[in-house]
């Protein structure tokens, strides 16, 4: 009796691939795709929350009007997603969008220039993250007909095709579950009615998201597609990367660690793609005592140990920063000078600025280390570096978000620290939204620019190419801007980190440059047999 | 009885009221500010206000406890920043994932540890009591998430015997939910396959809770039983002709287990601790990852839930031993 128990027992724990609830037994092309991802989603909403652990989510069941699409130059485009083409007036106000034709949201209620209004009616009514996009830009919408749709702008706004690409297209019909004048925001929290390729099947809270085709999809099936994506959280990188090597996931998110890295590049089966990152990391200067002369800012910039520090700490995870763009936004131009180590260079700009033997006061510099560990190394390569110009730079690693927000973007510039850590990116491929916050429009309290530079030439620059629809022209005056901001630095630009695809080699079609941004185009993957 | 279980359940009343007051105050008088961590790195002044205000954050903290406490004798802990959902949904869903693992934890360390406890105090000093104690030793001195890996590492990565984590296989249904202990629904609902997943998710993660505590109990047991064993009664029933068996585990094991039990209470209580690495590791939907996210989010409502709801079990776990002891050793009445 007691053997029998105990065979039983084994059975039971080793004989479950049997019962089908492991996915080792199905074909390669109807099994579905397991993600496995550092973050569960906060909100299937796509007008209350936009992170990345939302947007991989939503981009599966919700559709933009056009979609990201990088370019081999890195930099992005658009193409058709439910607008099939655009008109642009001269003058960069007045956009014109047709729809597709035909499209239906998942419960059939139609797609048309009457739902595009109502989503950037209730988009801008949420004023959650996603509509930062549009924060200051004033515009009406108009529905020329059923599937024509016109934006008519106060201002002349030329990355705007860029803004419109960002929203996704909730379905009208969920205003029947709209509660106490919520906008049905706490049903869309957890329900979703888009017009994407797939539908939520089921949202197991703590363990996964799993996402099933849509059938009626208005694409069609034709060709190479993903059956069915299961999202599983995982928040230990260690373990995604096990099972990634196991075959248990075919896709890990967020794989940042050169160990990490390594092992996976030693697995079989697995592929690590390295792509450039769009996030750039800088050490922002306040404009204050000595910073406030651009010599010595670009003295302090040329101290910095740039290939020391790509090549020692980085590891091949990051490359040097080309100026104060990451490198996929547009205008952005390689040509330029990129910052390089030249101490005696830097000594003379000090000794030009009047500081020769160093400057009288010790520099404050804060950083974040729990978040980006590598500002640490960063900061003691340039403290070290500093020391041997007579620069005393303390280092104040702090600890929690808030904090340092506090101290960084202080509405008083004599408070906080001489500089601090910072990274920025863009989210719509236009750096437009960056590089305002060069501007004296967005210093504390309105916005963030927590250095407080200030540079007229700049400002100018970057209010013509708001308005320049000339895309010639419009490269030209952020080529401009790029020489400004490096002649007249408001940081530090210290480096680009790379992002990692992490997969199976069987996983095709993922596309991260935009996954960064906008969340995967899932309809584009499949898995090869 | 009835009177010493009152008396201790309104006791746990003053003590959860103390908890609410020293969770808050120091939640609030932390530099760090929850409505920049829910609007996120990128946003505006404006966006965090706007937050700020919907939160309630910029009123005086007296107020915000006082509405706290409000919510709370309705049953109300608040929304959660980050899922957007009750507090008190959230932890009632993610308490049986939890209470399973700290049980099967439970259910590994304690048979464990009395076994090797009462093994090693049978011949002290001899082989088997240096090899077991200095297992112990090790078990104890364990970090929760190393061991957690290396069980990964060996289980699941080179003998692929164990899944690395969740709860269940992701395409295998839950059981439906009659206790929400995943391998006691599917056994009750007969669902094979699902008990199978289940029983293979629970291993490793709860071998490794499991296994801290193992070593405690082990030293306690064995420190407890070498204490007994010395004395007249164990003498006299050796006397009478018992198999040593019944002397050691039916005499001697009895009069042990005080101390022992004491130790496994607050072991269970301290699983809690545990559980949060662990559960991270394992990808383990339960409280401790609840936990954990919540504090890196600065999810005030979920961190403050969380404690309130931990600090009930610590007081009830132990409620619940000083209640085992009368039944253990007659003598102690309350």
């Amino acid at each position: 009796m007691k053997r029998a128990l105990a065979v039983a027992a084994v059975l039971l724990l080793f004989g479950t691939t049997l019962a089908g609830c492991a996915r080792g037994g199905q074909p390669q092309a109807v099994r579905p795709l397991v993600y496995a991802f550092h973050l569960e989603a906060k909100t299937l909403d796509p007008h209350v929350d936009d992170f990345g652990y939302d947007r991989v989510v939503q981009s599966g069941v919700y559709e933009p009007l056009m979609d990201y699409q990088p370019k081999p130059d890195g930099q992005w485009d658009l193409a058709p997603a439910l607008a099939k083409k655009w008109e642009v007036s001269s003058d960069a106000r007045v956009y014109t969008l047709y729809l597709q034709e035909g499209v239906k949201f998942s419960d059939g209620t139609p797609f048309n220039a009457a739902a595009v209004k109502w989503n950037f009616e209730r988009l801008l009514a949420l004023n959650k993250p996603p509509a930062d996009t549009f924060r200051g830009v004033k515009f009406t919408i108009e529905e020329v007909n059923q599937y024509t749709v016109r934006f008519v702008l106060e201002t002349p706004r030329a990355p705007f095709l860029y803004d419109l690409a960002w929203p996704l297209m909730v379905s009208p019909s969920v205003m029947k579950f709209e509660k106490n004048g919520d906008r049905a925001q706490e049903w869309l929290q957890s329900n979703a009615l888009g017009t994407g390729p797939y539908l939520l099947k089921e949202w197991v809270k703590g363990s996964h998201i799993t996402l099933v085709r849509n059938p009626e999809y208005w694409r069609g099936w034709k060709g190479k597609h993903l059956n069915e994506i299961v999202l599983q959280f995982i928040p230990d990188a260690q373990t995604r990367v096990l099972m990634l090597q196991k075959g248990d996931a075919d896709l890990a998110a967020q794989i940042k660690t050169a160990p990490m890295l390594d092992s996976l590049r030693a697995s079989e089966g697995v592929v690590v793609e390295e792509v450039p990152g769009c996030t750039m990391q800088s050490f922002i200067f306040k404009l204050r005592g000595p910073l406030q002369d651009s010599r010595v800012r670009r003295a302090l910039a040329l101290a910095f140990d740039y290939e020391g520090f790509c090549d020692k700490v980085l590891k091949g995870l990051g490359r040097p920063a080309t100026g104060p763009f990451a490198g996929v936004e547009f205008g952005f131009d390689s040509r330029l000078p990129r910052f390089k180590q030249d101490l005696a260079a830097s000594r003379a700009l000090l000794a030009e600025a009047g500081y020769a033997g160093g400057l009288p006061s010790e520099l404050q510099l804060q950083i974040i280390s729990a978040f980006i560990p590598q500002q640490k190394d960063a900061a003691q390569i340039l403290q070290s570096n500093l020391a041997g110009l007579g620069i005393k730079l303390k280092i104040n690693d702090v600890a929690d978000v808030s904090t340092y927000f506090r101290s960084a973007f202080d509405p008083d510039l004599n408070v906080g620290p001489d500089m601090y850590a910072w990274a920025y990116a863009t989210r719509t491929g236009d750096p437009d939204r960056t590089m305002r916050q060069f501007t004296e429009d967005e210093i504390p309290p309105k916005g963030n620019n927590g250095g407080f530079y200030r540079n007229a030439r700049a400002k100018e620059l970057i209010n013509q190419a708001i308005s320049e629809s000339n895309l010639a022209k419009r490269k030209q005056l952020y080529y401009e801007l790029q020489k400004v901001l490096i002649d007249d630095p408001p940081a530090m630009y210290l480096a680009v980190f790379n992002d990692y695809i992490c997969r199976r080699a069987e996983v095709k079609g993922f596309d991260f440059i935009l996954a960064g941004a906008r969340g995967p185009r899932w309809y584009y993957m499949y898995l090869e047999k | 009885m009835k009177a010493y279980v009152l008396r201790r359940l309104v006791s746990l009343l003053l003590v959860l009221l103390g908890m609410t007051v020293v969770t808050f105050v120091i939640s609030h008088v932390i530099p760090a500010d929850p409505a920049r961590a829910a609007a996120g790195m990128f946003a505006s002044a404006e966006a965090v206000e706007a937050i700020r205000q919907e939160m309630g954050l910029d009123r005086p903290l007296y107020v915000q406890y006082w509405n706290y406490m409000r919510s709370l004798l309705h049953g109300d802990l608040g929304r959660s920043i980050l899922t957007r959902e009750p507090v008190l949904d959230d932890l009632l869903r993610r308490l049986p994932a939890s209470l399973e693992l700290a049980v099967a934890g439970m259910c590994i360390s304690l048979p464990l540890g009395l076994l090797i406890g009462v093994v090693c105090s049978q011949r002290p000093g001899g082989l088997t009591d240096v090899l077991a104690r200095g297992v112990a030793v090790l078990g104890v001195a364990t970090p929760a998430f190393w061991l957690a890996q290396i069980m990964q590492l060996v289980f699941y990565s080179v003998l692929g015997w164990f899944p690395a984590a969740g709860r269940i296989a992701t395409g295998c249904a839950p059981p439906p939910a009659v206790t929400g202990l995943y391998v006691v629904d599917a056994a009750l609902t007969g669902n094979l396959a699902a008990l199978g997943s289940a029983l293979r998710h629970l291993i490793l993660p709860a071998v490794t809770v499991g296994l801290g505590s193992a070593a405690v109990i082990a030293r306690m047991t064995r420190s407890s039983m070498m204490e007994v064993l010395k004395q007249e009664f164990v003498r006299t029933a050796r006397a009478k002709g018992l198999a040593e068996r019944v002397v050691v585990y039916r005499h001697a094991l009895r009069n042990a287990l005080i101390p022992v039990i004491t130790v496994a209470g607050m072991q269970f209580s301290g699983l809690i601790a545990w559980l949060v690495l662990v559960e991270v590791i394992f990808a383990w939907p339960g409280l401790g990852s609840y936990a954990a996210r919540s504090v890196l989010a600065l999810d005030f409502p979920a961190i403050m839930g969380f404690t309130l709801l931990t600090s009930t079990i610590y007081v009830v776990v132990n409620l619940a031993v000083d209640l085992v002891y009368a039944f253990i050793d007659p003598r102690i009445r309350y």
